[in-house]
């Protein structure tokens, strides 16, 4: 900064190339869903031009069967997989937060892996895991199949959450009459509960709109909607697909906004309402 | 111990609480060693010593958050060092408050008369009466991060208080309050333990919180009790070399007595002379260490007469600290080789007069009865 209040020409001349910069990145990554979302209301059976404004498509999808069976399964499968992985992912946090025990280390370490292997490695071994165990694919097995790689996601949310507790609050609840079981649930658990939420969230769009893992696990007749994406893509894009992919987008960050409010929002955040007294 | 300091052990009928034989280990080191210790129903006693003496241990282990590794805690007689927490009459104000963030001030003062499982409108009333106690009725609705530090406190006190419990204990509770605020939550916690009659026990390492506040206090040391008693007698009659040095300042005197029929004497040559009176249990030590305290001491011009039975130094002035209502000065005594501190009240000296300045040489004169004998280190 100059003496003047204003900055030197060079640097002018460099924020406006760095402004022009992030724009193009910004170009980049939002143009092609904002034409996915635009070509959504296009009259016309192909992509390739606009013809006018219309939500047939949005009408056609919801007399789809086959598309509205594969949402009834893919809610089926991400409802029921986030719950299980709230519970024990959300306990698991607990355990390695509050405790140390003989290979805690390691469990700490090895949370990251699922986070970190590629996709397709993690698909293939459950599908050899199911193999060699001899459980046939179902719905079961894509619900299993979530709840593994669902896990560590919640597990890092939670952990994070849990690692600005003071354990005080529990001293404090047992000091004022409350046993190991009362303390947990009036004041471990309401600390938690934002963290367990916010990964419970997203947890929950991981399965929505997974497709590898669950297009490895599935068996036959187990259409989630990206594989029934997947599967109608195949014969050309209609703007009917891209309905359904709005329907999904909205769903998605609908969940993620709410998963980083939920993040975000913590009370450690100090808000003092009026200046205090004394 | 030495004659007239208190034993550790209070031999109280009725104690609220009463240690015996308390030791903590943590592996291999020991943080409270062997403590017995007897509070009386209703008293403001309190733990004080340096950080890691184990005052916090002890609280610790009567709350319930510690278990001690040998010794029994009796809790209005019943021994209470291994049940849990909850299953305790023992309420705990904490350091840094640990009120429930997700509660209101309202709710966090409920909170242990709710898992007692009282009708509601008795929680209601006693929770209003415990917030009016602490002039808080009109932040009942507020959540403990829009309250300032003064009054979380309140709140964590109101929460102990509110559910009765025959001890309540504090840990260094004013710790994060600016000196001001602290000052005023002493007199309102000490207003308040007059009022509601509870055993209170206090830790902390702060001196003059513990003088100002309590009944009673054990000096605490390297995890053992130096000595219990009034904060008086703490300070006319030190038990130890620690608990002198630790309650205000001291100075050491040390030597080799010389004992006649009517009084014990240690001779330092040109005049000077520490006289001690007949210790009362009958012993004659050899060699003594003895405390006197800084206001005990007179300064006079080197050329005065001195009365005979007054003990008496030689000293130079080094610095001077004029503090208003007194001075403070230090002297180095050459036949000690020691730097005494002498504290004069500065009734006598009006505008036109002199403070003593530094390289002046002084006579240190005082009564033989403000002479503490300590207990020798071997003993």
């Amino acid at each position: 900064m100059s003496v003047f209040g204003r900055k030197p020409r060079d640097q002018r001349v460099k924020a406006k190339g760095l402004r022009a910069y992030v724009a193009l990145v910004y170009v980049f990554l939002f143009a092609p869903i904002f034409v996915l979302v635009l070509f959504s209301f296009n009259d016309s059976k192909r992509n390739a031009t606009w013809q006018g404004f219309t939500l047939k498509w949005y009408g056609e999808l919801f007399h789809d069967q086959p598309v509205l069976d594969a949402l009834w399964l893919t809610m089926k499968v991400a409802l029921t997989s986030t719950l299980i992985a709230a519970v024990f992912g959300s306990l698991a946090a607990y355990a390695l937060t509050r405790y140390k025990f003989r290979g805690s280390s390691v469990y700490n370490g090895s949370i990251y892996v699922p986070l970190v292997i590629p996709e397709i490695v993690f698909a293939v071994a459950l599908l050899s895991g199911f193999n060699v165990a001899g459980i046939g694919l179902s719905m079961k097995t894509v619900i299993i199949s979530h709840v593994a790689f669902m896990l560590s996601f919640v597990i890092v949310v939670v952990k994070a959450r849990m690692a600005g507790f003071d354990t005080r609050l529990e001293e404090a609840a047992m000091d004022l009459g409350a046993n190991e079981l009362q303390t947990f649930y009036y004041v471990t658990l309401p600390f938690m509960f934002p963290g367990i939420l916010a990964g419970a969230l997203l947890a929950f769009i991981l399965s929505f709109d997974d497709f590898v893992i669950t297009f490895f696990n599935s068996g036959v007749g187990n259409t989630t909607l990206p594989l029934k994406v997947y599967s109608m893509v195949k014969f050309g894009v209609t703007p009917e697909i891209n309905a359904i992919s709005v329907f999904m987008l909205l769903i998605s960050l609908v969940l993620l906004l709410a998963s980083y409010k939920l993040q975000g929002g913590a009370p450690s955040v100090v808000t003092v309402k009026e200046p205090a007294k004394e | 111990m030495n004659d007239g300091t208190p034993s550790t052990i209070e031999q109280c009928e009725d104690c609220a609480i009463r240690l015996e034989g308390v030791t903590k280990r943590f592996g291999d080191f020991t943080a409270v060693e062997k403590m017995d210790l007897g509070i009386r129903r209703g008293e403001f006693f309190s733990l004080l010593g340096p950080s890691g003496c184990g005052k916090t241990t002890t609280l610790r282990m009567i709350a319930g958050f510690e278990e001690p590794s040998e010794g029994a805690i009796l809790l209005d007689g019943v021994d209470v060092a291994r049940l849990p927490p909850y299953r305790r009459n023992v309420n705990t104000v904490f350091q840094n408050y640990a009120l429930f963030p997700h509660l209101n001030v309202e709710k966090n003062v409920a909170f242990g008369l709710k898992r007692k499982k009282l009708p509601k409108d008795e929680i209601a009333t006693r929770v209003a009466d415990a917030l009016r106690m602490v002039e808080l009725g009109d932040r009942a609705t507020y959540k403990p991060d829009q309250l300032s530090g003064g009054m979380q406190q309140r709140v964590a006190l109101a929460r102990a208080l509110v559910n009765l419990p025959s001890v309540l204990l504090l840990d260094e509770p004013l710790g994060a309050l600016d000196l001001k605020l602290r000052r005023q939550m002493q007199l309102e916690l000490k207003h308040i333990h007059k009022n509601v009659g509870i055993t209170f026990i206090y830790v902390t390492h702060d001196q003059e919180e513990a003088l100002t506040m309590s009944d009673r206090i054990a000096v605490m040391n390297m995890g053992t009790v130096e000595q219990v008693g009034s904060p008086e007698e703490l300070y006319e009659s030190p038990g130890s070399r620690f608990v002198a040095s630790f309650i205000g300042t001291s100075n050491f005197i040390d030597g080799v007595v010389q004992w006649t029929a009517t009084e014990g004497s240690i001779v330092l040559g040109d005049g000077e002379r520490v006289i001690i009176e007949l210790p009362e249990d009958g012993s004659r030590p050899v060699t003594v260490e003895l405390s006197v305290r800084p206001e005990k001491i007179r300064l006079r011009e080197s050329g005065e007469e001195v009365q005979p039975g007054q003990c008496m130094l030689r000293g130079t002035v080094r610095d001077v600290v004029y503090l208003g209502m007194t001075t403070q000065y230090s002297l180095h005594i050459p036949s000690l080789d020691r730097v005494f501190s002498v504290l004069e009240q500065n009734v006598e000296i009006a505008s036109d007069q002199t403070l003593w300045v530094s390289g002046e040489e002084a006579i240190l004169t005082w009564h033989p009865s403000h002479n503490r004998m300590l207990p020798s280190s071997g003993a």
